[in-house]
């Protein structure tokens, strides 16, 4: 009986990862046998492989929802490896579009140093490639919005906040996110914006946070340290929310405090819309930058002339125009 | 009778043939031979550092800290690179230091009696904040273009970190078999106390596998660096899942002491067919991972379900036995 239960698990481990994967791939099997009938004969649908930073994080979801968007109407089938921020393994998901033979490669790219090799390989086998929002080596056309450009957005309005309701002069705490190198870029465009409006401000506190959590615990402590911190502007949405809650938290809730952040996710449009402390955020529309991606890569593969660049301007929502979200 | 023998003896290389089959069938791209050869160099980092894992294993222990490991002496070769030391002092630098690290485990695993899982789980956040401590959480790069030959070159149609990958399954091979250490290692696993009276020094074999372990995240940790010619700080985060699952997939004991290299060099390669085949026919990511935390638990509960029906048949026999003896008297 128990020699015959050990082969009967066996078989359940054999059995449940092939059902797994089949029951998964099943629909896209058959996308394949269709598509291998017409791309030798100069098919129309064309096959894109998309690598984009990390999964977890909602601003790139969001950009792989407008990519599948933009696939879904100009027939182009998708392939999407999700490199969960590490570069080794986007590496990887270039050599295997390089194998599966796909006509372009949408990339945000990780690292632009240890993607260059790769990419150069994929543009010798004719595979056009699309950057988005980090510049490569070897790209067709690099579609972006500036981090700089972002950060100097929200920067700018913190700085102008701070001329005028503070009198110019305001200790200012900023959220930013060192682990990931393009961050930098915002960071500086955040402080080259405060220093343009209101040059005496003194950046007096700098945390790492990229989510709520973080955020919270973050501001808790520098506001222990530093009660006098009246501005807070982090490199997103979601490090600024904590700043939001821990101020709340704290009973901080004076009319000349201000926070801001970038992405423009449902949740700071809500806090601005409900007259918080949130003030500002960035609409950087990443659902819109992956249908412009799978565009500017159709173009590409039909050989038309697309530039080099395209740098979609960032807009920044405030109590103003709140109403149009 | 004989098949069942067949299917506990290679029932995991009828698993990796029956996937290779499963993928041909559902992607044309799977079965080319650039696709097999990305395959092969992709597993080349996990595959290297999961020989060390079995020497940790089939001692019964367990090394979390891997990933981070793989990563500090990747970073430390970038930044001893950058600052001018020649390429093969750093890379022997960044060895030594793998060496090192491992050590540092089993002293504290030795001399202080911490479970494995603790020592080496807190080794694996400390070394990763050493990571991004050093580097301020930015890539380090501006390596001399020769040592991208580790990583990126061939020899004849051989990729290099699979020929890197190959020597150490054979060398871990040759100590685990034809070596009196080896058989101490396993005898560590499968029994640490009687290994003890039989004069086996235990600490020393605990200090040589994770020693072992640490050289080789050293040599994987200079591939992934030279594979992606640029120094990152999360190189290497969460290598540990892959690797032990690769090892457990590979039909090595969780408790120790049982397991061969050769069946985790099939689960190695399950791993790396699993997510390449993941990727060419498109299964969304997060179907992936829950594939592959599935594939980790079943096989350990495989592991585990063999464990305990063979000690029960231990108890059959030896009641039995004393039934017999009864008997007899």
């Amino acid at each position: 009986m128990k020699q015959l239960k050990r082969i009967h698990i066996l078989i359940l481990v054999l059995t449940f990862v092939m059902i797994l994967s089949s029951g998964c791939t099943n629909k896209v099997a058959d996308e394949d046998k269709n598509d291998a009938r017409q791309l030798p004969a100069g098919g129309k649908e064309v096959v894109i492989g998309v690598s984009v930073l990390d999964l977890a994080n909602p601003y790139y979801v969001q950009l792989l929802n407008g990519i599948r968007q933009g696939a879904a109407t100009r027939n182009a089938r998708l392939m999407i490896d999700d490199p969960k921020s590490d570069v080794n393994r986007q590496i990887q998901a270039v050599e295997e579009f390089i194998a599966a033979g796909v006509d372009a490669i949408i990339i945000a790219a990780l690292d632009q140093n240890a993607l260059e090799d790769v990419l150069k390989k994929a543009k010798d086998h004719d595979i056009k490639i699309v950057a988005q929002s980090t510049k490569v080596d070897n790209c067709d056309i690099f579609v972006s919005f500036d981090e700089w450009d972002m950060g100097y957005t929200i920067g700018q309005v913190a700085g102008r906040w701070i001329r005028d309701k503070l009198g110019g002069q305001s200790q200012v705490a900023i959220l930013n996110y060192p682990r990931i190198a393009q961050i930098a870029k915002r960071e500086k465009g955040i402080r080259d914006g405060i220093s343009e409006y209101a040059p005496k401000a003194a950046i007096a506190a700098v945390a790492s946070s990229a989510n709520p959590e973080e955020g919270e615990a973050a501001t808790l402590q520098i506001l222990k340290q530093n009660p006098e911190i009246k501005v807070v502007v982090g490199i997103n949405d979601g490090g600024a929310l904590g700043a939001l809650a821990a101020f709340e938290k704290m009973g901080k809730t004076a009319d000349d405090v201000f926070i801001g952040g970038i992405d423009a996710t449902p949740e700071a449009i809500s806090r601005i819309k409900s007259d918080s402390l949130y003030r500002a955020t960035v609409d950087i529309n990443p659902f819109y930058n992956g249908i412009l991606d799978v565009d500017f890569a159709v173009k590409l593969i039909k050989g038309q002339i697309v530039p080099d660049a395209h740098s979609e301007n960032a807009v920044l929502v405030t109590k103003e125009n709140v109403h149009m979200y | 009778m004989r098949i069942r023998e067949l299917f506990s003896k290679y029932g995991i290389y009828m698993v990796l043939l029956l996937m290779v089959v499963f993928f041909s069938v559902l992607s044309e791209a799977f079965l080319t031979p650039d696709n097999l050869f990305n395959i092969l160099r992709q597993v080349a980092v996990v595959g290297t550092a999961a020989v060390g894992m079995t020497f940790v294993m089939l001692t019964g222990g367990i090394d979390l800290s891997v990933g981070s490991i793989i990563g500090v002496t990747g970073i430390l070769t970038a930044s001893l690179m950058v600052m001018g030391v020649p390429a093969v002092i750093a890379v022997l630098i960044a060895l030594i230091a793998g060496v090192l690290m491992g050590l540092l485990n089993a002293f504290i695993i030795n001399e202080f009696n911490v479970p494995p899982l603790i020592v080496t789980l807190g080794m694996m956040t400390t070394l990763r904040g050493i990571a991004y401590l050093v580097t301020g959480g930015m890539p380090v790069f501006g390596f001399p273009e020769s040592f991208t030959i580790l990583g990126q070159g061939y020899l004849g149609i051989i990729p290099i970190p699979v020929i890197i990958m190959g020597l150490a399954f054979l060398a871990g091979y040759i100590l685990l078999d034809k070596f009196t250490i080896g058989r101490h290692i396993y005898g560590v696993g499968g029994n640490e106390e009687a290994s003890r009276l039989s004069g086996v020094n235990v600490k020393k074999i605990k200090y040589f596998v994770y020693s072992v372990s640490g050289l080789l995240c050293g040599i994987a940790g200079v591939v992934l660096l030279s594979r992606t010619n640029s120094g990152q700080p999360k190189a290497g985060t969460s290598y540990e899942m892959d690797i032990i699952t690769a090892v457990v997939l590979g039909g090595v004991s969780i408790k120790g002491g049982e397991g061969k290299i050769t069946g985790v060099i099939a689960g190695v390669l399950i791993m790396g067919i699993l997510s390449n085949g993941m990727i060419i026919t498109n299964v969304g990511d997060y179907a992936q991972r829950i594939v592959q935390g599935l594939v980790l638990i079943l096989a350990v509960a495989f592991d585990c379900y063999n464990q305990s029906r063979k000690a029960s048949a231990g108890t059959l026999i030896r009641e039995n036995k004393a039934a017999a003896l009864n008997e007899n008297s």
